[in-house]
């Protein structure tokens, strides 16, 4: 039987990772456009998670849960009141991005008449209070709804406080330490109003999709066995009772190698495809080089491993054994984030917001007077840090299982490590700082013997202080 | 049991407070480094303390620990400062470098890493367990005075820490030094006559209970515009001291007498200097102003009279639960209000002093109005009187035996000493060339970069000094609360730390200990009202304690950066 080793706290790291990564995209954002140290932006991640049990739990929710019937059900009133807090969540995040003209859809790239854009507004309101009562009580509708309170409420930080700061000119340390009290008073009045009692979701255990059962809690053993006939992974399903065997795929050595060769060769070709005219290699393009090789090698890589598999039997004597232990929960936080990465990039790259943000990014004062209303644009980036900071705590708080009110302050040290370490003014860099610092804190933990679960925040900071000394600019930062 | 007991446990935890917040400005006020990972050098110094002061660790059940060297205390504390210190220079060498928001990751990411290493290793320091089983200094010797030499000795240094501190407060802020004049003579007093009078009354009184001594000493430590003659002042408490140590020691069944000539006297004189300061300061203030004051201080009791009148049988009733919080929302919201239009509403006067002199007033009412409600119901104008005499002589605490001074008023005292110390030091420190050199790199540091300054080894200095103040209040710490928990030292104390520097003005050494008051005076208060809600709902009170508190750093930094008494300007002039 093989033991979880290295290729598992790889895995977790990954996880890990995508959690940190969503709360440091938003970080990056505020830091490089708006020029905040936002070190209360861990309690955005801790509201955002709080926030969902208002939809998965709605009998922990003080005051709210006159409304509730049962832990999991609701009165009429109180789907009312769900209703409105989604549609008029989105509702105010938009008008966050100029105020009544927004909601009529100023912000768009092609001026609406009035009506139309309200309408439009309205619409997508309703909608997003329906997606959340119909939704009840799933975990998605939580977060649906935790999304729409952050987007709504992190730009208030700016508007009331920060914004009121930097009209003073106030210094990078001054607003260094109010960003530290508005986190001691989100921090405590969450707890004043909640109470200090640790909370959980109530996730499904099973779901059943298309008449097949999947158990979503429980984890699966993919056990890896590397032998003299080939490479065998055999995947073991712990949920129901015995841990019986899921599939056994077998490769051998010939067949491995052509899969693995097939992934390099199909992935350095879309590589040299999309790079080929080097006359502009420099453009950025939505899907470029790289990205392009990834996502091209990684489908590929599936593709062949599913269809040249063989039937396999664990080998008696393996050469090289090991187990990764993954449940579809976990996994499902990292597709979640590489949507929510994957959404962001076309914003980015694709539109005319996008493009507007990464100016200002660059060089605040330029993007201003080439007519950029940075106003919106600084708007627009705290409902995204908003965004991002919600499912990241619903994820967080799905990981773990458990909801206290110093959860996002756990995870904020972690999160300027990534930051700092991807190089501050890149969001790019944030992601890929992040995912480094993920993978350091799991790797980091199961590398260094003897040491427990309790230092993985001071393997994070460890690494980001090297990294520090060595290059202060970060990965991607320098000029 | 009087309140004077409570008063002197405030008293000492606001001393080792102090200690931490002036330790933070020489790293924050002076030099502007951001350390919000101060915490760090205040958990060294207290955990190496606590290790060293310990018997082995095999004399304690469920306890394992390194060191437990069962070293004395004083050699402890100083192995402990230095440890500190030692800890910021590690700390400084590779961090400081770094920009300001890296800094102050780089540092918070230092305390949380020591902070778990404590709280996991159980090794260490008894991990997440507390350590405890410290034997106090000369406790066998309380209370005092006692019949031994040794309780004699430390009556005497009792008697010669307050007495020196009496005097350097007299000669700083109320002796002029013979021979000059007030500074206003703007007094209107109803003419010279009754002016002089009043003056002397008040100078006789204050003669009278610091024994003459530290009024005369005064007198001659006094200067223009420098620090007090230290000789002088040490010389009073010395004086004092030995009286009182030979008092002690010789009078033996007259131990009660003794005690109440020396330290009753000293009580009565820190009203006396209390009052006659506070009039010092107010005194352009109107009778108006002080009539709003007292509103304030009135209103704000008045807010709690329907949640004190519904609890009946301990268990508040809801009503009376929301009509309080409704009228201190009203109170909160109201002094804001009036706070931020002052200039049009109000009457001329500053209205941070109105509401510091309606702080007072509040005081006043607790101390000496509320304190008396209960004696007054169960045993009429005698216990008032009885309990009004012991929360005066509040050095003194009145038990079976008669007034006796006990070892928690000798930790206020040797707290006390080592405040002064620290401020002794931080002064000295600041108006020296060292200290301009630090203030220089804190408002340009090319500048002083460009002038010859290696603003790297000032900056490495500041820390070490900062560090070293904050082990010495760790130090501190271990003796007064007598057992240490990991949880004591999170990084909330840091931020704690810098809303007493804020508040008080930073770079302003009297500002942080004026700050160390005001939190801890806020904690006592809301303390006391936090026991009137339920169970249940205490822990959200702590809570939104903890919220008011970031809510007040925010509304103080963007209102009045500069704090309550600001930056003293520094009228010092390089020498050729």
């Amino acid at each position: 039987m093989p033991t979880t080793g290295l290729a598992n706290a790889v895995v977790t790291g990954v996880v890990t990772g995508s959690v940190v990564a969503l709360g440091a995209i938003g970080l990056a954002l505020v830091y490089s456009i708006a020029e905040v140290p936002n070190f209360a932006h861990g309690e955005l991640l801790m509201l955002g998670a709080y926030a969902a049990l208002f939809v998965n739990r709605p009998a922990t929710v003080p005051v709210f849960e006159a409304l509730a019937t049962g832990q999991q059900s609701l009165g009429t009133a109180g789907f009312a009141v769900l209703f409105v807090l989604g549609a008029g969540a989105t509702l105010a995040s938009i008008s966050h991005l100029g105020g009544r003209a927004a909601l009529e859809g100023s912000w768009w790239p092609r001026r609406p008449a009035p009506a139309v854009g309200l309408a439009v507004h309205l619409l997508a309101a309703v909608v997003v209070g329906g997606l959340v009562v119909w939704g009840f009580p799933s975990i998605w509708a939580g977060l649906l709804l935790a999304i729409a309170l952050l987007a709504a409420l992190a730009p208030v930080q700016e508007r009331r406080v920060f914004r009121k700061f930097r009209a003073r000119g106030a210094s990078l340390a001054t607003m260094l330490i109010v960003a530290l009290g508005l986190s001691f008073v989100l921090r405590f009045g969450t707890q004043a109003v909640y109470g200090g009692q640790v909370r959980d979701y109530t996730v499904p255990r099973v779901a059943h999709v298309l008449g097949v059962e999947l158990g979503l809690a429980a984890a699966k053993f993919v056990d890896v066995y590397l032998s003299g006939a080939g490479l065998v992974v055999q995947v073991i399903d712990t949920g129901p009772p015995g841990n019986p065997v899921m599939f056994t795929v077998g490769y051998p050595p010939l067949v491995l190698a052509v899969v693995l060769g097939g992934t390099a060769l199909v992935a350095a070709g879309a590589y040299w495809w999309r790079r080929g005219d080097g006359a502009d290699f420099r453009r950025s393009r939505t899907v470029g080089p790289k990205l392009l090789a990834a996502v091209v090698g990684t489908v590929a890589f599936v593709a062949l491993a599913a269809f040249l598999s063989g039937p396999g039997t664990v080998p008696e004597a393996p050469a090289y054994e090991t187990r990764i232990s993954l449940s579809l929960m976990r996994a499902s936080v990292i597709v979640v984030a590489l949507v929510m990465m994957a959404s962001l990039h076309l914003l980015l790259k694709e539109t005319k917001l996008g493009t507007a943000m990464r100016a200002s990014s660059d060089n605040l004062d330029l993007a201003q007077v080439s007519g950029i209303n940075t106003d919106r644009v600084m708007m627009v980036s705290w409902v995204i840090a908003g965004a991002f900071a919600a499912v990241g705590g619903v994820m967080l708080g799905v990981l773990f299982n458990q909801l206290t009110v110093n959860m996002g302050f756990f995870l904020l040290l972690p999160m300027f490590a990534g930051v700092i370490l991807g190089g501050l003014g890149s969001v790019y860099g944030a992601i890929l700082g992040s995912y480094l610092v993920g993978l350091a804190m799991d790797v980091g933990i199961f590398a260094i013997p003897g040491i427990g679960a309790t230092y993985r925040v001071p393997i994070a900071f460890v690494v980001l202080f090297v990294v520090l000394l060595v290059r202060p600019q970060g990965i991607t930062g320098g000029a | 049991m009087a309140l004077s007991s409570s008063l002197v446990s405030l008293g000492t935890i606001v001393g080792i407070y102090a200690l931490l917040a002036l330790g933070l400005n020489v790293k924050f006020g002076y030099t502007g480094l951001l350390d919000i990972g101060h915490v760090a050098f205040y958990l060294v110094g207290a955990y190496v303390t606590a290790l060293l002061v310990l018997p082995p660790a095999e004399t304690q059940q469920f306890a394992t620990y390194v060191l437990g060297l069962n070293w004395p205390w004083l050699p402890a504390i100083a192995v402990g400062v230095v440890a500190a210190a030692v800890t910021g220079l590690l700390v400084a060498l590779p961090a400081i470098r770094l920009r300001e928001d890296y800094l102050a990751i780089v540092v918070l990411g230092v305390s949380v890493i020591l902070q778990r290493v404590v709280q996991s290793e159980g090794w260490l320091a008894n991990g997440p367990g507390s350590l405890r089983g410290f034997s106090l200094p000369f406790r066998t010797a309380f209370p005092l005075p006692g019949e031994t030499l040794v309780s004699a000795v430390l009556f005497g240094a009792v008697v010669f820490v307050l007495w020196s501190v009496a005097t350097y407060l007299l000669a700083r802020l109320v002796v002029r030094p013979a021979g000059t004049v007030p500074p206003d003579r703007t007094e209107v007093d109803g003419g010279v006559g009754t002016g002089r009078l009043r003056r002397g009354l008040v100078d006789g009184a204050l003669a009278v209970s610091t024994l003459g001594v530290g009024y005369w000493a005064a007198r001659r430590a006094t200067r223009r515009s420098e620090q007090p003659d230290a000789r002088y002042v040490l010389l009073a408490g010395l004086i004092a001291g030995v009286v009182a140590g030979g008092a002690a020691y010789v009078g033996g069944g007259m131990a009660d007498a003794v005690a109440l000539v020396f330290l009753g006297l000293m009580s009565v004189f820190t009203w006396l200097f209390g009052g006659v300061t506070v009039a010092r300061r107010y005194r352009d203030l109107s009778l108006g102003d002080f009539a709003i004051a007292l509103g304030l201080a009135v209103a704000f009791v008045v807010a709690f009279v329907p949640l004190v009148v519904t609890s009946g049988s301990g268990q508040p009733g809801t009503l009376g639960l929301a009509a309080t919080i409704g009228l201190l929302v009203v109170f909160l919201y109201a002094t804001y209000y009036f706070g931020v239009n002052w200039d049009r509403l109000g009457t001329g006067a500053g209205f941070v002093r109105i509401v510091g002199v309606g702080a007072i007033w509040l005081f006043c009412l607790r101390y000496f109005v509320m304190a008396n409600v209960t004696p007054w119901m169960t045993g009429g104008l005698d216990a008032v009187l009885d309990n009004t005499y012991q929360n005066l002589l509040w050095l003194l605490k009145f038990n079976a035996a008669g007034p006796v001074f006990d070892y928690a008023r000798f930790l206020l005292v040797l707290t006390v000493a080592s405040v002064a110390i620290g401020y002794y030091v931080m002064e000295t420190t600041v108006g020296s060339p060292f200290g301009r050199v630090l203030k220089a790199v804190r408002e340009d540091e090319d500048v002083a970069e460009a002038l010859g300054k290696n603003t790297f080894a000032f900056k490495v200095q500041s820390m070490m000094l900062g560090s070293a103040l904050a082990g010495f209040a760790g130090g501190l710490t271990v003796l007064y609360f007598k057992s240490l928990v990991h949880t004591m030292f999170a990084p909330r104390v840091t931020f704690i730390a810098f809303l007493m520097v804020i508040i008080g003005g930073a770079a302003n050494n009297r500002g942080v200990v004026l700050g160390a008051v005001i939190y801890w005076a806020f904690q006592k208060g809301t303390a006391d009202i936090a026991g009137f809600f339920p169970p249940a709902a205490r822990a959200s009170v702590q809570a939104l304690r903890l919220a008011t508190i970031g809510a007040l750093l925010i509304i103080i930094l963007y209102y009045r950066p500069e704090g309550i008494w600001g930056e003293r300007a520094s009228t010092d002039v390089a020498e050729e």
